[in-house]
């Protein structure tokens, strides 16, 4: 390969690992236009709460974790991208953390470790998804064990949905 | 060998790198209470915002090690973004701090979820940071359950430690 193709191939994985933190903020601090900027128009989802057209799919998401979750925090890990020239499939492994309140006003907390099965496609110079399915590996049900006494009480810069949170203030979200 | 659209691609392939790295090495000075690595990953006149603290760097270097009552932790980092801007930069990290403190009548095990939110600025050609803010996401709290000296833990010899004598630092050999 030509050390031209070869930047340009290292160039094309970091935009690809780019844009997968991108769709994490997007879920995390519920962006709906941003997280639609991550997916192709005609892109499609198998997610099991979804499948179908990846743009419908975010305007069904975002309402869904805003009505199932307190609040939802996403990592990815283990990334594998392989490139084919315009297309490249990828693999990267999410370890996600959310709290849901039960009927009875209680709190749960659910770890879940996922993967996402991946497609991407660079169109007019930007990667975006055409295909993203979600595979569940593992998941927990633990009880809330959150506080917000003693050391916690210090931590006053507090995460939030929307666009109150650092991110936006620091430009890092458009 | 390249063309100027090319170098620019590996300017900013190496920018994030290298702001990887800090970022890295950040988790690895506080995990190893190590005062000169973490001052050095600082541009003059820094501000840090984490927990309590609020102020300048110079002086968050000297408490952010030794938290009162803090036996281990450990800062594992992910879901790094970075956006450069020629010789300053931004960037937004994940941030799990998984930490044992000796309590009143024991020790708890703690979790805390969140994210660094920086700017950052380039001195000399190496990324310092100029701004870290923690933004607190969530936390548990649990009793802790470590076991150190039995059963397949305890046949794992190397332990972290925080300072001189953690195994990092004697990788080649060399004595701490």
């Amino acid at each position: 390969m030509s050390t031209s193709a070869r930047i340009r191939a290292l160039a094309d994985k970091q935009a690809i690992y780019d844009q997968m933190c991108r769709y994490i903020q997007a879920v995390d601090r519920c962006d709906l236009e941003l997280l639609k900027s991550t997916f192709h128009h005609d892109g499609s989802v198998i997610f099991g709460i979804f499948d179908g057209n990846a743009h419908d799919f975010c305007d069904y998401d975002i309402p869904f974790i805003k009505d199932n979750l307190v609040w939802a925090y996403h990592r990815i890990a283990n990334v594998v991208i392989e490139l084919d020239g315009n297309r490249a499939t990828a693999e990267s492994y999410m370890l996600g953390n959310a709290a849901a309140a039960l009927p009875d006003g209680n709190k749960i907390n659910c770890p879940d470790n996922m993967r996402y099965r991946d497609v991407w496609e660079k169109r007019d110079g930007v990667w975006r998804m055409w295909k993203r399915d979600l595979v569940m590996d593992w998941n927990a049900c633990w009880a809330y064990a959150g506080r917000s006494d003693g050391r916690f009480a210090d931590y006053r810069v507090q995460g939030t949905r929307g666009r109150e949170d650092l991110t936006y203030r620091m430009k890092l979200i458009p | 060998m390249s063309n100027n659209n090319e170098l620019a691609l590996l300017q900013e392939l190496e920018d994030k790198q290298a702001l990887r790295e800090v970022s890295t090495l950040f988790a690895r000075a506080l995990d190893r209470a190590d005062g000169p690595l973490l001052a050095s990953l600082f541009a003059d006149g820094a501000q840090v915002s984490i927990g309590a603290f609020s102020g300048p760097a110079s002086e968050f270097v000297a408490g952010g090690i030794s938290p009162a009552g803090l036996e281990r932790s450990f800062h594992s980092v992910s879901n790094e973004f970075y956006q450069i801007d020629g010789d300053s930069a931004r960037g937004e990290i994940y941030v799990i701090d998984v930490a044992t403190w000796n309590t009143d009548g024991g020790k708890t095990d703690t979790l805390i979820g969140g994210r660094y939110v920086d700017a950052y600025s380039k001195v000399g050609g190496a990324w310092k940071i100029a701004r870290r803010t923690f933004v607190h996401e969530w936390n548990m709290s649990f009793p802790t359950t470590t076991v150190w000296d039995e059963g397949l833990f305890g046949m794992i010899k190397l332990r972290g430690t925080r300072g001189k004598d953690d195994p990092i630092y004697t990788i080649l050999g060399g004595q701490a």
